[in-house]
């Protein structure tokens, strides 16, 4: 409490003060004519300031003792311009070819690009803007190198992608970075900042860059800054968009016919082997009748995707906001609406119980800048997000309830399954099914809405203190950061799944045979609510911050931060953090370049004694084009830098169970007369005794470590068309916890706790080339990226293997162990008795033949191998197209992942338990045994069925490296005269697209899914990845 | 510049605001305040984590582990068959002879012994470490230590049963951090270890609890403990029977060559077992009357089903004498613990019941008749009224078509139909249904719906120590002990004495003719309390014994199937059981396999003959 007060003392106590005014006007050109939006503003007191309009003209109010005037615009050197007593100051701008004045973000400040010594990457909020997917990560795919996602679903709500910066190296925790949020720890879903607020996309990504944040920057750290007021009349920009979205892979199964055909087959395949089928065949009647349509209530042909899903749902973005701001307050205002429509169709819609899937965001921020004084600036930013989720309560399968699955769920769903309605309306079933009418569920079942409110509110005070010492600057932050939900589920009484009835009809007697004898009406819904446990994160921070140039030569800078972070999350015990930052830098004429950054942190999940720890970083460059010798004789190349960066990270991002590891605790039995508990009873008369256990055995353990060093180049040339930033990294992450392997004999085994042991070596290089031209009116530019991550474990705690080729050490992580596929037993084979055969069941011509790795002669679980990808893609590439002709611009993304593997498992191609699909129809037969795409049909699982992830092979696990267009824009402007006219500043018409196109490896996708879906998925959150087609427009008053 | 002045105070101040507080911002708060200085610091929750240890006792015994891995030992025996029938259940690993290393967690039967047994010497252990900085009494230190002893003890018999030789941990308390590398130690040690750790405590404990303390260890259990392993380590298995094939396993199965000094040991242990019980009040309950006062009822040999049935003995029996206490280790149960029998192996028609298994047909033919005789010895037997004339031991341990019980509603007792075609109960009813079901230790006026009584599990029964006394002294060449004991076993299970007072016995009989008796005997005294798994393995009969078809007992009656007249009359057919009929037994069974992650977690091991 006493911090709060004396913060807010802090921030009361300046005044305000004003002094008389002085007016000056002029004209700012560049060699093209007139230049708008130049910022200009009195040196001294910033707040005095404003832009150039349209003919680049500007009117500017200035106090009694001006000083120099400050121009100032992006892409071009700034200027001073002494005003001593003039009334008009008219200017040329010249452009900056050498990038000297372009700035970046970095953690706990900005930096000068050319001054730069750390490996960043960056992207406006400009060109995330472009791209209409609803979750803000899913607009950097692509186009930010050293960044690696995977887009594992495409629910609204739900379909934002996993990130990792520089790939994963760690087996604990999820790896995902830090977001940091103008200067605090970001608590909710990156997904859910509304890129209509965002000015700059960070992404630190060595040591040199991320060391400030200490314990917690060894998985890289992204930063965004939101956008700000400037000056000048308030300026309104509207914008709203319009979406179509379908699903990129539409989920796709043959009908009655085609399927009971090879429901034939499979059953017949059986019986000519001698196996005994687990299912009986289609009689000719039944084929010919689902071949004709004869008897559809009989013989129903029912395209589920068809009658379930509809072929686009929409999507709406719309967006305010206001910013403009006076010489002593400025502001940002954002408000902002996306609405996410499910793809099922609409059959609850009027019952008042929408059970599709929708998601709605309220999105707001306001960011006002206060400057009471010269010296002095206040920023209080409140912003917030207001969520609904929901999702049909579809009351599916255990473990399986989802639309999409069932769709693809043979047992329940199959083309043949029921007939929708019967011929009197009443929904229609088949006896023989568990669950009842999916028409009827989506409509009568009622909903799971999850409701969730994210606020967040920073306040910070920057005092300069130049009248201690010249560049010296104060500066502090509060922030809060929360969110808190609850979730509301409407449904019918009961749990058996029939609380509607379903009619089953004979199409020959015409009669109706209720499903359950005990309903003959619908039941009547009701509501339940559970809270979901909330976040609450405090974040403290002061910090002095000097930077100052002696003679032009010598810049000296400096950063000391003190940063406190409490962390309360539901019941858990609060997480505390404690950090102190140092930076020091120098550079001499931005020729030579030395930085010293450090983070000393302290975390309450480690023990006292391990509790802090100083991580260092050290940085260096060389800008050669500086130097005489270089800058007189290679005139084209603008700037070439060289730097390097080597230094420890921590990160202290652990999996659930493993804060607090140091404390041994015991257990003491519940209460009651549970089978499994320590209970022990006492007496002739019984007196229950609930014993007391060691539970976890304590380990002072710390966190996890990381050193990184990383070389870079910087190439600017013919005057700033091409760029080429270049980096290559080694990443060594060790201490990694993890829970050992000890004998159960030790007594201990299910007790210990992890220990610092594990360890991984992450190495990989990226580059980025862009080049800016222009023929005539037309402007354009590529840009195109690669980055490589490769990781490798080290050390794991790995029992002894077997067999050396089931060693997972060494492999990267996420590798998983399986048969090598290599082809069709023949008849020939299964004769040989030579060729190897699996350990169990039956095996036959047409089944998966796989390598005996140990020449045992047998398949078995010896002869797993790891196979050759994980599920994580190594190499992402991404190219950028952009241009733009007068009132046109465009700009398209491509991106592509390779090196990695898919494997599913159900909503997939497993044969008698999901439904077929075209790959069925080539499966192997007599008839069809030269490469066929698929093994042998059967009823009964076998070493050629998915069944069991023991039956993990090449086959299944496929490499499944794509190439997409992620985002395209085409936009037109309306003239400025034509606008005008209705009085409105500039309008803009735009169509733009994301996942519009998917090239994956073809033969490679058996499966037939989105190609970055989550490998394995039992298919609970299964859902359908999205393409958009939007339809944008953006008005400024 | 006076503002900015004051603004740096301000800030200076700010600073110190944060700092000052720096002390123990970060100190977690733990959720719970119970850890290893809290426990050993009350005496109360000192006493608590042993009965922790305590816990686990009856972690072998088979109605316990029907409830952590479904398996009971039982099934996996000739003596009944499991409901659960798949390849990869437990039981079926077991009774089917697919024990392997690989077998993962769960269908790994044996897995849950070694690691619960390893984990409660582990707590043991702590318990001795810490015990002394409690504030117990001297005198309670001094007996508490010896129940821990006892208790770990235990535990290593148990690991020992079914492995062999296991490392022998000592007293060492594994730090999170230490490598644990100690290799399997050789079965002579292992023995020698629980013997001399048994022999240390006897001392230290009382020979009877009294009324509150009822449940903890004596030092008559210490005793009778000794003389189970003593016999266990003189069996043909491990007494000259090893089955080890390199020296390292021949070490860790059992010892090199035989000595009868063994045997000696042995009976020497029980003998001193079964003075000290006597002399404590300990007995066989003999009891051939059911009911009080004028509704009493000749039931012969009643005293052995009324032991499962209550939780001490406490009082006089007819006569005015004390009664006698016949479990020498009782495993407590709570009290809401008590319907585990009912409610997991009574047919489904007296009320909510799994019926886990069901005992086979071979099981009742080991049954003798009520003159002592096997049934094909005696003329009495009628083969088409089966369960007539029967030693009564067969009506308490199975219950068969026409059995009474509670019914599910009301307390009246009906009768339980077995038939093929009855309902509900109805062999036909289910694939691994063997016309029989479990009534050991269970009582017909309860079911799992109503009636209650309070019992303890017979982890060791004096009935046992008297039967490992008769095995040993007959193994050393003194019979007669052996005639002597069956003759008080059978005479209290209520078999006639016949005119001879042989109680069916054949005069005269071999040592090896008496081992097939005693080994019967001990099959029929204790079946369903997890004996016979380990029985036929020592004696090194399960090769011939396990390999064995199992049946069930089709009985086919005239008449409508679903009601039952005085006047219907019953075929009896004896046929194999539907589902895993057909039980076998290898010769690397005889001892459980290590598991293989165990195996790659300590390269140390040596891993059992055969796997």
């Amino acid at each position: 409490m006493r911090k709060y007060l004396i913060t807010a003392c802090f921030l009361l106590i300046c005044s305000l003060s004003w002094a008389q005014q002085h007016v000056i006007t002029g004209t700012i050109v560049d060699s093209d004519g007139p230049l708008p939006g130049v910022s200009v503003y009195q040196k001294d007191s910033p707040s005095r300031g404003t832009v150039t309009n349209l003919e680049g003209k500007y009117r500017l109010v200035l106090d009694k003792s001006p000083g120099a005037l400050s121009f100032s615009y992006i892409g071009y050197l700034s200027q001073e311009v002494n005003v001593a007593g003039r009334s008009v100051i008219n200017l040329t701008m010249m452009p900056d070819a050498k990038g000297l004045e372009e700035v970046i973000v970095i953690g706990y400040g900005t930096q000068k690009r050319i001054t730069n010594t750390g490996a960043v990457s960056s992207i406006s909020g400009d060109n995330l803007r472009q791209s209409p997917s609803a979750s803000l990560q899913n607009s950097l795919i692509g186009r930010v190198p050293g960044v690696i996602t995977q887009q594992q679903s495409g629910r609204p709500g739900g379909d934002g992608a996993q990130i990792l910066v520089r790939g994963l190296s760690t087996t604990n925790g999820n790896g995902a970075p830090l977001v940091i949020v103008d200067d605090l720890e970001y608590a909710g879903n990156i997904a859910d900042i509304d890129p209509d607020q965002i000015e700059t996309f960070t992404v630190l990504k060595d040591a040199s860059t991320t060391a400030v944040y200490g314990i917690r920057g060894a998985n890289g750290v992204i930063v965004i800054t939101t956008r700000r007021g400037k000056t000048g009349k308030a300026q309104i920009t509207v914008r709203s968009e319009n979406s179509l979205q379908q699903p990129s892979y539409v989920p796709e199964y043959l009908d009655s016919y085609e399927s009971a055909l090879l429901f034939n087959q499979a059953v017949n395949n059986d019986i000519a082997l001698g196996i005994a089928p687990s299912r009986t065949a289609f009689s000719d009647e039944a084929l010919e009748a689902f071949k004709n349509g004869t008897d559809p209530y009989r013989y129903p042909n029912v395209d589920w995707t068809d009658e379930l899903i509809k072929p686009f749902s929409l999507q709406t973005r719309n967006n305010i906001n206001v910013q403009g701001g006076m010489e002593k307050a400025k502001y940002f205002i954002s408000a902002g609406y996306l609405g996410q429509d499910g793809l099922i169709k609409d059959f609850s819609q009027n019952s008042g119980m929408n059970s599709n899937y929708y998601y709605k965001r309220y999105n707001f921020r306001s960011n006002l800048d206060v400057q009471p004084s010269k010296t002095l600036t206040l920023n209080l930013d409140l912003s917030g997000n207001f969520s609904e989720r929901n999702s049909p309560n579809n009351r599916g399968r255990a473990n399986h309830d989802n639309v999409f699955f069932e769709i693809s769920d043979m047992n329940q769903l199959a083309p043949w399954a029921y007939p929708i309605y019967n011929p009197d309306g009443s929904y229609g079933i088949n006896p023989g099914n568990t669950l009842n009418n999916i028409v009827g569920r989506l409509t009568e079942y009622g909903y799971v809405r999850e409701f969730r409110n994210d606020l967040t509110a920073n306040f910070r005070a920057t005092q300069k203190l130049d009248f201690i010492t010249q560049g010296l600057s104060a500066k502090g932050v509060v922030g809060y950061n929360g969110y808190g939900g609850f979730t509301r589920s409407l449904t019918r009484n009961g749990t058996d799944g029939s609380d509607f009835p379903a009619y089953s009809y004979d199409s020959q007697t015409g009669s109706y045979t209720i499903l359950n004898t005990n309903i003959y009406r619908t039941t009547l819904p009701n509501l339940s609510n559970s809270n979901n446990a909330g976040t609450r994160k405090l974040n403290w921070q002061a910090s002095l911050n000097y930077d100052r140039t002696f003679g032009s030569k010598h810049r000296i800078y400096a950063l000391v931060l003190y940063n406190y972070l409490n962390d309360i999350s539901g019941a858990d015990v609060p997480d505390v953090f404690e950090g102190y930052t140092f930076r020091l830098g120098y550079d001499y004429k931005s020729k030579y370049l030395l930085e010293l950054n450090a983070g000393y942190n302290g975390t309450s999940k480690f023990s006292q004694a391990e509790r802090y720890s100083l991580f260092p970083a050290i940085s260096a460059g060389w800008n050669i084009s500086e130097e005489p010798f270089f800058k007189d004789n290679i005139k084209f190349v603008d700037l070439l830098k060289i730097r390097g960066s080597y230094g420890l990270t921590g990160s202290d991002n652990l999996s659930g169970g493993f804060d607090y590891v140091y404390l041994p605790t015991y257990d003491r039995s519940a209460t009651g007369t549970g089978e499994s508990t320590w209970n022990y009873s006492l007496g002739d008369t019984p007196t229950a005794i609930n014993g007391i256990r060691e539970s976890t055995l304590g380990n002072i353990v710390t966190w996890e470590k990381e050193i990184q060093s990383n070389i870079g180049l910087e190439l600017r040339m013919f005057k700033g068309s091409l760029n080429v930033v270049a980096d290559v990294y080694s990443r060594y992450r060790y201490d990694i916890l993890q829970e050992r392997q000890v004998s159960a004999a030790s007594g201990i085994s299910s007790q210990l706790p992890p220990a610092n042991i594990g360890k991984v070596r992450n190495r990989g290089f990226e580059t980025q080339v862009t080049y800016n031209g222009r023929v005539n009116d037309l402007n354009y530019n590529v840009s195109g990226n690669i980055s490589v991550s490769k990781n490798k474990r080290v050390f794991f705690d790995e029992p002894l293997k077997a067999y050396p080729w089931k060693t997972l050490t060494g492999q990267s992580i996420g590798s998983e162990l399986g048969y090598e596929f290599l082809g069709f037993y023949t008849e020939a084979d299964i004769a040989d008795v030579e060729i190897a055969k699996p350990s169990t069941g039956q095996v036959f011509a047409g089944d998966l033949k796989y390598s005996d790795l140990n020449g045992d002669g047998i398949i078995n679980a010896d002869d797993m191998s790891v196979m050759p990808y994980a599920n994580l893609p190594n190499t992402i590439l991404g190219l950028t197209l952009g241009a733009n002709y007068k009132n046109f611009s465009f700009s398209i993304t491509a991106q592509s992942a390779l090196n990695f593997s898919l494997s599913a498992r159900n909503e997939s191609v497993v044969v008698m338990s999901n439904n077929f699909r075209e790959i069925h129809k080539d499966a192997w037969t007599p008839e069809n045994s030269v490469n066929p795409s698929f093994p042998r049909l059967s009823t009964v699982a076998n070493i050629s069925s998915l069944t069991t992830l023991s039956n993990i092979s090449t086959f299944w696990s496929r490499r499944s490296d794509y190439l997409r267009i992620k985002t395209a824009e085409i936009a037109y402007s309306l003239p400025k005269e034509l606008v005008g006219k209705v009085g409105l500043g500039s309008a803009r018409i735009y169509v733009n697209g994301y996942n519009l196109l998917t090239w994956s490896l073809k033969e490679k996708n058996i499966y037939d899914i989105d190609p970055e879906n989550q490998a394995r998925s039992t298919g609970e959150d299964f859902y359908p990845q999205q393409k958009i087609y939007n339809l944008g427009v953006q008005v400024a008053f | 510049m006076k503002n900015s002045v004051k603004v740096l105070i301000l800030f200076i101040i700010l600073l110190q605001a944060y700092s000052c507080k720096k002390q123990d911002i970060l100190d977690a708060k733990p959720n719970t305040d119970l850890n290893l200085e809290t426990t050993f610091a009350d005496s109360a929750r000192t006493s608590d984590f042993l009965f922790g240890i305590y816990s686990d006792i009856a972690l072998d015994f088979s109605i316990e582990r029907h409830y952590s891995i479904s398996v009971s030992l039982a099934d996996a025996t000739d003596e009944s068959n499991h409901r659960l029938g798949g390849l990869n259940q437990p039981n079926t690993v077991l009774a089917l002879g697919a024990l392997s290393p690989a077998n993962g967690q769960g269908n790994h039967p044996y897995q849950t012994t070694w690691e619960k047994s390893y984990s409660n010497i582990r707590a043991a252990n702590i318990f001795l470490a810490n015990v002394d900085s409690s504030p117990f009494s001297e005198s309670l230190k001094k007996s508490s230590k010896a129940e821990a002893r006892f208790l770990r003890a235990w535990y290593y018999h148990l690991l020992v049963k079914g492995f062999g030789g296991v490392p022998l941990v000592g007293d060492r308390i594994l730090e999170a951090t230490d490598i644990f590398d100690t290799p399997r130690g050789s079965y002579e040690d292992c023995i020698n270890y629980i013997v001399s750790e048994l022999s240390a405590i006897e001392n230290d404990l009382v020979a009877s609890q009294n009324s509150q303390n009822y449940g903890r260890i004596t030092s008559v259990a210490a005793k009778a403990l000794k003389s189970r392993v003593l016999l266990c380590a003189a069996s043909p298995l491990t007494n000259g029977g090893n089955i080890g094939t390199s020296p390292e396993q021949r070490a860790v199965a059992g010892y090199q060559s035989y000595s009868e000094q063994r045997w000696r040991d042995a009976a020497d242990a029980s003998k001193e077992a079964l003075d000290q019980a006597d002399a404590y009040g300990y007995g066989l309950h003999v009891k051939h009357t059911i009911g009080s006062g004028s509704s009493t009822k000749a039931a012969p040999g009643y005293g052995f089903a009324e032991i499962y049935t209550r939780r001490r003995a406490i009082g006089t029996d007819a006569d005015g004498n004390p009664l006698k206490e016949e479990f020498l280790l009782p495993g407590m149960r709570v009290t809401g613990g008590n319907k585990r029998l009912e409610s997991r192996f009574l047919p489904q028609s007296t009320g909510t019941s799994r019926t886990e298994s069901a005992p086979s047909h071979n099981l009742v033919k080991a049954f003798g008749t009520i003159n002592g005789k096997p049934t094909s010895e005696d003329p009495t037997y009628d083969p088409a009224k089966p369960y007539q004339n029967r030693d009564p031991r067969l009506h308490y341990t199975v219950i068969f078509n026409g059995t009474p019980w509670r019914a599910s509603s009301g307390s009246s007792q009906k009768p339980i139909y077995t038939y093929n075609g009855a309902p509900t109960d109805g062999i036909n009813n289910s694939a691994w249904f063997t016309g029989y079901y479990w009534r050991k230790m269970m009582d017909s006026t309860v079911n799992s719906n109503s009636g209650s009584f309070q019992r303890v599990w017979p982890l060791i029964r004096y009935a046992e120590v008297l039967m490992n006394y008769a095995e040993a002294k007959n193994e050393i060449g003194d019979i007669s002990v052996a005639y002597d004991v069956l003759k008080r076993i059978r005479k209290r299970a209520g078999i006639r004495a016949g005119s001879d007072g042989m109680y069916g016995l054949e005069p005269g009989m071999s040592k090896e003719k008496m081992r097939e008796v005693i080994l019967n005997e001990r099959q029929v005294e204790f079946a369903f309390e997890s004996h016979r798994y380990y029985d036929v393995r020592r004696t090194k009969t399960a090769i011939k014994n396990q390999n064995v078809l199992m049946t069930a007992m089709k009985i086919t009656k005239s008449g409508a199937p679903d009601v039952v007249k005085a006047t219907d009359t019953y075929q009896y057919n004896e046929e194999p059981i539907a589902t895993n009929g057909q039980h076998v037994f290898n010769e690397q069974n005889y001892w459980f396999p290590i598991r293989q992650t165990e195996m790659d977690t300590n390269p140390s091991f040596v891993q059992n003959p055969g796997y």
